[in-house]
C-alpha cells in the first residue's frame, strides 16, 4: 500500500532532488491513465479556444456583425448554424469558452485558497478554533453553492451594475466568481483538515516545534507540500462543480448577455424559443461543451485520486 | 450512542440558525436602503407609504440587536415568512406549500428511478469488472454525470416533443381533460412526468452507477468476500449475504448526500418544463426580484437538507456494524 | 452468477416500461380533441389577484369580465362598445352625457345600470385624500382631480361634469364593478386584501369562474351578456413564465390561441396549415435617451445638455435595421414618441425625420464642435474630454423586452462615430432607482435605452417630455416650456381636430431637440389555430389588447 508522497530530508539527498524526482514519479504514473490523457487532452483543447478567440474565429459576434441569416441550421458557411439574429454559433461558442472556463478556474482558485487556509488553521490549532470552522464549514458544506450564490447573487448584483470591465470581466461575472468561489470551498477544507490531523503527529512537525519555528511557517513550508496532492486531486472535481454552478446560475439569466458564457447562450436560446421551434444547433453546441469539459476535469480527478491513493477512500 | 445523537443534532440546528442568519444578514449588509432593496422587485412603483409599512414589518427603525434579530427569529419560528411581492398579498408559506407537492412527486419519482436503475447497473458492472460492458456503462455514466440535467431537458423536449410529438413538453397535466376517467387521467399525468422525470434522472442514474460500481469493485476484494468463496459458497449467495449489504452502505449515504445536487437539478429542470413546484416558483420569484419568497425557499431547502442530512448520519450508524 | 436474480429485475422493469408505454399513448391522444367547446388561451401573464383596485398586473384575465365605460377600442371600433353605448359633451366642453345600454344585467341577475358606473367612480373618489387611496390598481384615482361629479340621471343615463375641459371621461380605463357586490368592501381591504374571489360578477362576456394564480383561470359564458351568451361552453387561459410551452401548445393542439410568441417560434408556426400567425401592433415605445440635467445628477458631459449633439446622434441611427435585425421585421420603425398603433395621433414626421447616413452623423458632429482632435478614435467634448458615456439598458416591468441585439446596434454605431459606449444592464428595479430625480438618488448616468407604455390617450404618451413628469416616466430630466404648455392645452381640449394639431406640434418640437431618439415599436407576436373555434379577429388584431374582442363572438367549428 502506497503512502501519501512524504518529502521528508533523506540524509543521502538534497530536499530538491527527492521532491524532483517525487514529482517524476506522479507524473509517469498520471500520465499512464487513460483518462488523464483524454482530459488533458480535451482541457489543452479548450484552454487554446478561450486563450485566443479572437485569432481563431475574429472577434464576437454582435447583432451589428452578425454575418447569417437568423437561426439557419447547421450548413457548409456556418458548421453549427446560427443563432436568432443570425450570428454564428461557432463564433458565439468559442468566445463563451474563455468566458465559461475563466470563471471555472478563477472561482475554483478562491475556493482552494479559502478551503485551505480553513482547512489548515482549523487541523493545525485544533480544540475551539477547530469546533467554530468546523461548525462554519458544516453549513458551507451542507448547503449547495448554487442555492447559496441564488441567494446572494440577485442582491449583489441589484446593488452593483456599473459598466466597464474588470481584468477585462463585465462585474456580473466577477460578481458570480466571486460567490461562486465563496462558497464552494468547504469540500476542499474537510479534507484539507483530515490531512493535516493525520500530519500533525508527525515527526517532523515535532521537531520543527522544539527547534523553534513559528506556527505559520510550519504550516506553509511543512504542511503545505505535503497538502498539494489532495488539494489538487480535489481541485479538478471543485472546477467541475464550478462551471456547473456557473452554468446554472447563468441559464437562470444571472450571467451576461454581452459576455456570453455557455450557460448564458443557454439561457439566450431559451428564450429565443429554440426548444419549441426545432434549432436543435444554437441549445446542443454550448451545453456539448459544458458536458464536455466537465467530463475531462471528472476524468482527471479521478485520475489524480487513483495515482495519489490507488486504493479509492471515502470522503472524510 | 446518546452523546453521539445528541452532537449530531446539535450540529444540525447550529446549521438551520446559519441559514435563517444569512437570511437576515444579507439585506443589512449590502450598502443601501434594505427597504427600498426589497421592494425593488414590487410591480408598481413603491410609494412612500409602501416602503414604511415594508420598514414597520421588518423592524427595520429599531436597533438591529436584539429588537430586529430576535423579531426575525420569533416570527420565523413561528412560519411566518413574510408575504410575496409578486403574488401579491399571498403569504410565502402558502405558496410554498401549495408548489410542494409537485416538487415532490417530480424529484421522488426521479431518485426511485435512478436508485432502480442506476444501483442496480453499478453493482453489476462492479461485480463484472472489466469487459465491453463495464467500460461503456462507466463511459456513459460519467458523461450523464457532467451532464447539466436542463440542457439534457432541453434536448428531450427537442427531440421527443417538438420533433417526434411523442410526449408533452410542458406543464404537469392538460387542462382541458377536464371529464377524463381514470385511466387517462393516469395516462396524461404519467405523459407529463415522462421527460422531466427523464431529464434529472439520467444525471442521478450517472452518479449511483458510479458509486454502486466502486463500492462494489471495493467490498469485492475484501478479505472476507474471499473467505466466502474458499467456504464454497456460490456467486448468488455471496452477492446477497455480503457484497449487497456492505456495499449499500456508500450507496446510502449518497442518496442523502445528493439532495444538495438534485435540488439544484430540480429548480432547473422545474424552469425548463414549467412544471408547478418550487423550483419554477424559485426561477419566477428571481426574475422578479421577489425576496421574501426566494428567502423562504431557502429557509425550506436549508431544512430539508439538514434533515437529510441527519437521516444520513443515522442511517450510516445503524447500517455500519463497526460504527456500532 | 445467478441468473435468476438479475434476470427477475428485468423482467419486472420490462412490464413497466410497456405498461408505462401505453398509458402515454393513450393520454397523448386525449389531448388533442375538438370535443369540449371551450377555448384555451396561454400567454405570458401573471396575474396576481382578481380586485382591479389592487393590481395593475391582472389586465388578463380581468378585461373578459368587466366592461370600460369606453374606453379606447369602443372609440376606434364601432362594434366593440363598452358599458356605454353612446357618448356627447355639452357645448361648454364640461357636461358629459353618456347613454348605457338598456335592460343590462350583471352576470348573477341584477340589473347594470347607470347607478353601478356612478357608484364605480364614487367609490374611487371618496377614496381621495384618505390613507387608503385607491391609486394602486387598473381601478385608480388618477385623472379624478378633473371631475366635478359623476351621477346617474336615470338607469340609463351617467352625467359627468368635470372642472375643466378634458377628454377623460370617455378616455379612462376604469372598470365597472356591481354595487352589489362592492358597497361594503372598505377602502383599506380594497386596496390590498380583498381577493374579489371568483365567481366574479360582470358584464363582459366570460365571467372568471376559476383563478389559480400562476396557473390559469377559467372562465364561464356570461349568460346575460347583453348580445347574448357566448356560443363557447367556456374559456381557460394558461399563465406561463416562458414561451417554449405556449408554441408547443399551439402546435400540439392544446391552445386555440397562444400570444407572446417569439420570432423564432412564430416562423416556425407559421409553416403549420393548420395554424394562423398573426401580430398586432401595440402601443409600447423604444427609446434612446440622454441625460439632459444640468447640475446635480448630470451624465459625464456636457455634451449631452446640447441639442445639435443629440441631433447629430440621432442620425447614426438606422431605424430600419433596428427593425429589421433586432426584431426581424416584427416591430414598427421608430419615429416620434406616439407609436404608429395610436392612429388618431401618430404624427406624420417625414419632412423633418433623420435619415441614416454615419456620415452625415460624423459631419453634424464635427459641425458641433466635437471633433477627434489626438487621433484616439475618440471624439472630445467641448471641454476636452474624451466621449466616454455609460449607456443603461433595461425593461420597465410589464413591458417587452427589448431585444440585446437593438442595444448591441446602437452601442455599435454610436462607437463607430467615435462615441465610446460602455453598457451596464439592470434590471427593473435598480433602473427605476438609477432613473429617478436627482433628488431621489437617480442620475449620473449618460445615455438609457428603456421602453415605456403608457396607455392610449395622447396626454400620457407625450407626458414623458414633460416636467411634472420628471420622477413618473420622464428618465431624460427634459424640460422646456413651450412643450408643457402645449401639453397643457392638450390636456384641456375636447375636440378631436384640435388635439390632432397640438400633438403634431410637441412632437415636431421634441423630436427636434432630442432628448429622446426612438428605437421603434413593437409587435406583440400571436397565433390561433384554424381548427375547433373560429371567429378570431384578423391577423393584426386576432386578440383585442384593450377589451374582450373577440371572445364575446367566437363560435365553435
Amino acid at each position: 500500500m502506497r503512502e501519501n508522497v512524504l518529502v521528508e530530508l533523506k540524509e543521502s539527498q538534497s530536499p530538491q532532488h527527492v521532491r524532483v524526482n517525487a514529482i517524476k514519479s506522479f507524473l509517469a504514473q498520471f500520465l499512464r491513465n487513460n483518462g488523464a490523457r483524454l482530459g488533458l487532452l480535451t482541457l489543452a483543447f479548450f484552454v487554446v479556444l478561450a486563450a485566443v478567440p479572437g485569432v481563431l474565429v475574429g472577434p464576437l459576434q454582435t447583432a451589428a456583425s452578425a454575418t447569417g441569416d437568423f437561426l439557419t441550421a447547421p450548413s457548409r458557411e456556418h458548421l453549427l448554424g446560427t443563432d436568432d439574429v443570425g450570428r454564428d454559433v461557432i463564433n458565439l461558442v468559442v468566445h463563451g469558452s474563455r468566458i465559461s472556463l475563466t470563471i471555472a478556474l478563477v472561482s475554483t482558485i478562491i475556493s482552494l485558497l479559502v478551503g485551505t487556509t480553513v482547512g489548515l488553521t482549523a487541523g493545525y490549532f485544533g480544540r475551539w478554533v477547530d469546533i467554530w470552522l468546523m461548525r462554519l464549514t458544516d453549513f458551507f458544506f451542507v448547503i449547495p453553492s448554487f442555492v447559496l450564490a441564488l441567494v446572494i447573487t440577485p442582491v449583489v448584483l441589484q446593488h452593483m451594475g456599473r459598466g466597464g470591465t474588470i481584468i477585462g470581466l463585465r462585474p456580473s461575472l466577477m460578481v458570480i466568481i466571486i460567490v461562486i468561489g465563496l462558497t464552494s470551498w468547504a469540500f476542499v477544507a474537510r479534507i484539507v483538515r483530515s490531512q493535516t490531523l493525520s500530519l500533525r503527529e508527525r515527526q517532523f512537525v515535532e521537531r520543527a516545534k522544539v527547534v523553534g519555528t513559528g506556527n505559520l511557517k510550519i504550516m506553509v513550508s511543512h504542511l503545505l507540500p505535503n497538502l498539494v496532492p489532495q488539494i489538487a486531486a480535489n481541485g479538478a472535481i471543485v472546477v467541475a462543480g464550478a462551471i456547473y454552478t456557473e452554468t446554472a446560475l447563468s441559464f437562470l439569466g444571472l450571467g451576461d448577455p454581452l459576455q456570453p458564457s455557455w450557460g448564458t447562450l443557454l439561457s439566450l436560446a431559451q428564450r429565443a424559443g429554440a426548444a419549441s421551434s426545432g434549432a436543435w444547433w444554437y441549445l446542443g453546441a454550448p451545453g456539448l461543451c459544458v458536458l464536455i469539459v466537465s467530463l475531462a476535469f471528472v476524468m482527471i480527478g479521478n485520475a489524480l485520486d487513483d495515482t495519489f491513493n490507488p486504493r479509492r477512500r471515502a470522503i472524510p | 450512542m446518546i452523546w453521539r445523537i445528541g452532537s449530531v443534532l446539535v450540529r444540525a440546528f447550529v446549521t438551520l440558525l446559519m441559514v435563517a442568519a444569512l437570511n437576515f444578514v444579507l439585506f443589512r449588509v449590502i450598502p443601501g436602503d434594505p427597504a427600498a432593496m426589497l421592494l425593488g422587485g414590487a410591480r408598481s412603483s413603491a410609494t412612500a407609504e409602501q416602503i414604511d409599512a415594508q420598514r414597520e414589518r421588518w423592524g427595520l427603525d429599531r436597533p438591529l440587536i436584539p429588537d430586529q434579530v430576535l423579531q426575525y427569529l420569533s416570527a420565523t419560528a413561528q412560519g411566518d415568512l413574510g408575504y410575496s411581492f409578486k403574488f401579491r398579498g399571498r403569504r410565502v408559506s402558502d405558496l410554498i406549500i401549495e408548489r410542494l407537492p409537485a416538487t415532490l412527486l417530480l424529484v421522488g419519482l426521479a431518485q426511485g428511478v435512478a436508485i432502480f436503475c442506476g444501483v442496480t447497473l453499478g453493482l453489476y458492472a462492479g461485480w463484472r469488472r472489466g469487459g465491453a460492458i463495464d467500460h461503456v456503462t462507466t463511459g456513459t455514466s460519467l458523461a450523464l454525470y457532467s451532464t447539466p440535467p436542463f440542457w439534457l431537458g432541453m434536448l428531450l423536449v427537442v427531440v421527443f416533443s417538438t420533433m417526434l410529438g411523442w410526449l408533452p413538453g410542458y406543464g404537469s397535466y392538460s387542462p382541458g381533460l377536464v371529464n377524463a376517467d381514470l385511466l387517462d387521467w393516469f395516462g396524461d399525468r404519467t405523459g407529463h412526468l415522462a421527460l422531466p422525470v427523464l431529464a434529472i434522472a439520467l444525471g442521478l442514474i450517472g452518479q449511483y452507477v458510479v458509486v454502486a460500481r466502486a463500492a462494489m469493485s471495493d467490498v469485492v476484494t475484501e478479505d472476507y468476500m474471499v473467505t466466502a468463496r474458499a467456504k464454497g459458497l456460490t456467486s448468488g449467495q455471496m452477492l446477497r449475504r455480503h457484497a449487497f449489504r456492505n456495499a449499500l452502505l456508500p450507496v446510502v449515504t449518497l442518496v442523502t448526500l445528493n439532495l444538495g445536487y438534485v435540488v439544484a437539478g430540480a429548480i432547473t429542470v422545474e424552469s425548463v418544463f414549467a412544471w408547478p413546484g418550487i423550483g419554477s416558483l424559485t426561477v419566477e420569484a428571481l426574475n422578479a426580484r421577489d425576496y421574501p419568497v426566494l428567502q423562504g425557499i431557502f429557509l425550506l431547502l436549508g431544512a430539508s437538507i439538514v434533515a437529510a442530512n441527519l437521516l444520513a448520519d443515522v442511517a450510516y450508524g445503524l447500517l455500519d456494524p463497526r460504527v456500532r | 452468477m445467478d441468473g435468476s436474480y438479475l434476470s427477475r429485475r428485468d423482467a419486472l422493469r420490462a412490464i413497466l416500461v410497456t405498461s408505462a408505454a401505453a398509458y402515454l399513448m393513450n393520454g397523448q391522444a386525449l389531448a388533442s380533441t375538438c370535443g369540449d367547446k371551450v377555448v384555451s388561451l396561454a400567454g405570458i401573464v401573471s396575474p396576481d389577484t382578481l380586485n382591479p383596485f389592487a393590481s395593475w398586473a391582472n389586465f388578463w384575465p380581468l378585461v373578459f369580465t368587466y366592461d370600460w365605460l369606453v374606453a379606447a377600442d369602443a372609440q376606434r371600433h364601432p362594434d366593440r362598445k363598452g358599458f356605454a353605448s353612446d357618448w356627447s359633451v355639452a357645448d361648454d366642453k364640461l357636461t358629459w352625457t353618456l347613454k348605457i345600454w338598456p335592460d343590462m344585467k350583471w352576470s348573477d341577475g341584477q340589473p347594470a345600470t347607470a347607478k353601478d358606473a356612478a357608484f364605480t367612480y364614487n367609490y374611487l373618489l371618496g377614496s381621495v385624500g384618505t390613507p387608503d387611496e385607491l391609486n394602486v390598481g387598473w381601478n385608480s384615482t388618477s385623472g379624478l382631480e378633473l371631475v366635478e361629479s359623476i351621477t346617474a340621471i336615470d338607469d340609463e343615463t351617467l352625467q359627468i361634469k368635470t372642472k375643466s375641459p378634458t377628454r377623460w371621461p370617455i378616455d379612462n380605463g376604469t372598470m365597472i364593478v356591481p354595487e352589489h357586490i362592492w358597497k361594503d368592501v372598505s377602502y383599506a381591504d380594497a386596496r390590498g386584501t380583498f381577493q374579489n374571489p371568483a365567481p366574479l360578477v360582470g358584464t363582459g362576456p366570460m365571467i372568471v369562474s376559476e383563478f389559480q394564480q400562476g396557473q390559469f383561470a377559467r372562465f364561464t359564458p356570461n349568460s346575460y351578456f347583453r348580445t347574448g351568451k357566448p356560443a363557447v361552453a367556456g374559456v381557460i387561459f394558461r399563465f406561463f413564465s416562458t414561451s417554449d410551452p405556449i408554441a408547443q401548445g399551439i402546435k400540439s393542439g392544446d391552445f386555440d390561441f397562444g400570444m407572446s410568441l417569439t420570432v423564432a417560434q412564430w416562423e416556425d408556426l407559421s409553416k403549420d396549415s393548420n395554424i394562423q400567425v398573426g401580430q398586432s401592433r401595440t402601443e409600447q415605445r423604444n427609446y434612446l435617451a440622454f441625460n439632459t440635467k444640468s447640475g446635480e445628477g448630470a451624465g459625464s458631459t456636457k455634451a449631452l445638455q446640447d441639442s445639435a449633439f443629440r441631433d447629430a446622434i440621432g442620425y447614426a441611427i438606422d431605424q430600419k435595421a433596428i427593425v429589421d435585425r433586432a426584431f426581424r421585421g416584427h416591430a414598427d420603425s421608430g419615429a416620434g414618441l406616439i407609436p404608429s398603433a395610436s392612429i388618431d395621433f401618430h404624427p406624420d414626421l417625414s419632412d423633418i425625420k433623420r435619415k441614416f447616413d454615419l456620415s452625415e452623423a460624423a459631419r453634424r458632429l464635427d459641425a458641433a464642435d466635437y471633433r477627434d482632435a489626438n487621433g484616439d478614435g475618440i471624439r472630445e467634448d467641448k471641454e476636452g474630454n474624451d466621449l466616454q458615456l455609460e449607456l443603461l439598458a433595461g425593461n420597465f416591468s410589464g413591458n417587452i423586452d427589448i431585444p440585446v441585439a437593438a442595444v448591441q446596434l446602437v452601442a455599435g454605431w454610436l462607437t463607430e462615430i467615435g462615441v465610446s459606449v460602455s453598457v451596464t444592464q439592470l434590471e427593473s428595479g435598480a433602473l427605476r432607482a438609477r432613473t429617478a430625480s436627482p433628488a431621489k438618488g437617480g442620475g449620473n448616468w449618460d445615455l438609457l435605452i428603456a421602453n415605456s407604455w403608457p396607455g392610449s390617450a395622447p396626454g400620457p404618451m407625450l407626458g414623458i417630455g414633460s416636467s411634472k413628469s420628471i420622477d413618473a416616466g420622464n428618465t431624460s430630466y427634459w424640460s422646456n416650456t413651450k412643450y408643457d404648455k402645449l401639453l397643457s392645452e392638450i390636456d384641456t381640449a375636447v375636440d378631436l381636430e384640435a388635439i390632432k394639431d397640438l400633438v403634431n406640434q410637441a412632437e415636431r418640437l421634441i423630436y427636434k431637440e432630442a432628448p429622446y431618439i426612438s428605437l421603434g415599436y413593437p409587435y406583440v407576436l400571436s397565433a390561433h389555430r384554424k381548427d375547433c373555434i373560429t371567429g378570431w379577429g384578423p391577423d393584426d388584431d386576432m386578440l383585442s389588447m384593450g377589451n374582450y374582442y373577440p371572445l364575446d363572438r367566437l363560435k365553435p367549428l
